[in-house]
């Protein structure tokens, strides 16, 4: 049986080889793939709505059609894949200039936190997340453990989402720094 | 492929897109990809310069250890920004290796400081003061091929940092230039060297910038709506 880890590496190969079977496989899981990534980056953090998600995920698939010949089969999939929809998405931000600004904090405040869910000893983190002011500590565990979004946090807590954000992602920076997570 | 509207559903397109598939030949790895250039630049860098009205120097250069240095530093810096732009030519994640260019730059610079501190490190005594333009002027015009080379290299590729490849990549050509311009050049004063070999580097790679923010960005943006 084929590693499920390399399973779309082998089909992009395959449809790099003209293979329509494989290729159509490829497109589906990436686009849940890529919805997911586009939510965990902008929904989440209460920048953007489902149709931009969906905008950038079929406008991503383009662009890995177009990119095909660029995608080196003796490395993962899914990487590559990523490293075009980061590109679409700060395109997509940059586009929308008067968000900008608040646009790449949420970028920044979502990069920070994949890390620190990608930081394995839980305990220290937990214990590095105690260790926060009161403020902050409180506005971490809204959004981390009761996945509430942005704009939800900042009608409990009375804040707009500009400040949620900026505290959130200093909490983050701060946790990460203690923890020695680089994002 | 027309634009993507908000009216075109997933399966519609994932349709599309499969009808529309043809086999590709997946792109070189980098290092073949850069041993190319490195041919090709080679090749075209010697052919350019047999044109130069100046004759060959090797006064005392030959057994001077300051040239030997800078001339290792400028073909490290070549290697080392070619190869960093070809791996950045198709989608990277992120970006890693700066640091080093940044430190191959600093060790030239290093080698030049170390020469206004030790007169004839860099072998014979000025034998002419020549004018900066001069130098710049040739670097940029043997470095230009090989540049051109690079380029349309790089945009075979899908860059997710083309400001970054265009900058590795002019700073590549400018630095085969100023290789070919160490063995001609007459003047072996350390601030000539800064300012006219080194400082047309770091203004090919400023060009660079702005070619790649040109010439290669468009690689991935699809029609907008």
């Amino acid at each position: 049986m084929a590693d499920p880890d390399r399973k779309l590496t082998t089909q992009m190969a395959q449809a790099q080889a003209g293979n329509r079977a494989a290729y159509r496989e490829v497109l589906t899981a990436s686009l849940v793939l890529l919805k997911k990534y586009f939510y965990s980056k902008l929904v989440r953090w209460g920048g953007a709505g489902a149709e931009t998600i969906d905008d950038l995920a079929q406008e991503t698939l383009l662009a890995v059609h177009q990119a095909r010949h660029t995608f080196d089969a003796e490395r993962i999939f899914e990487p590559w894949l990523y490293a075009i929809a980061r590109y679409k998405l700060i395109d997509s931000l940059r586009r929308k200039r008067p968000n900008v600004s608040i646009d790449h904090k949420i970028l920044q405040i979502a990069d920070s936190f994949s890390a620190l869910e990608q930081f394995e000893n839980q305990q220290e983190l937990d214990y590095a997340l105690k260790d926060l002011p009161e403020k902050q500590r409180r506005l971490v565990e809204m959004v981390r453990v009761e996945n509430l979004s942005i704009r939800e946090v900042a009608t409990r807590m009375g804040m707009n989402e500009s400040a949620v954000k900026v505290a959130v992602h200093r909490a983050v920076k701060s946790v990460q720094k203690r923890l020695g997570v680089q994002s | 492929m027309k634009p993507v509207s908000p009216e075109v559903h997933d399966e519609t397109l994932i349709n599309a897109l499969v009808a529309e598939l043809a086999p590709v030949r997946p792109m070189a790895k980098t290092a073949l990809r850069l041993k190319h250039w490195v041919v090709l630049a080679t090749l075209i860098a010697g052919g350019s310069s047999l044109f130069f009205t100046r004759p060959l120097s090797w006064a005392g250069k030959l057994q001077s250890l300051g040239f030997w240095l800078e001339m290792a530093a400028i073909l490290a810096l070549a290697l080392g920004a070619g190869r960093l732009a070809f791996v950045y030519s198709v989608p990277q994640p992120r970006m890693r290796g700066t640091w080093t260019i940044l430190g191959l730059a600093g060790v030239w610079i290093g080698i030049l400081l170390a020469s206004s501190m030790a007169p004839g490190f860099f072998g014979a005594p000025n034998e002419v003061h020549s004018h900066g333009w001069v130098c710049m002027a040739s670097i940029l015009a043997t470095g230009f091929l090989p540049g051109l080379a690079m380029f349309w290299m790089l945009r075979k590729g899908a860059s997710t940092f083309p400001v970054a490849t265009g900058l590795f990549g002019a700073v590549a050509a400018g630095a085969v230039g100023a290789a070919v311009l160490q063995v001609y050049c007459l003047n072996r004063d350390g601030g000539h060297l800064f300012m006219a070999h080194f400082g047309t580097v770091a203004l090919a790679g400023l060009g660079g910038l702005v070619v790649g923010k040109l010439a290669l960005r468009p690689a991935l943006l699809t029609p907008s709506k």
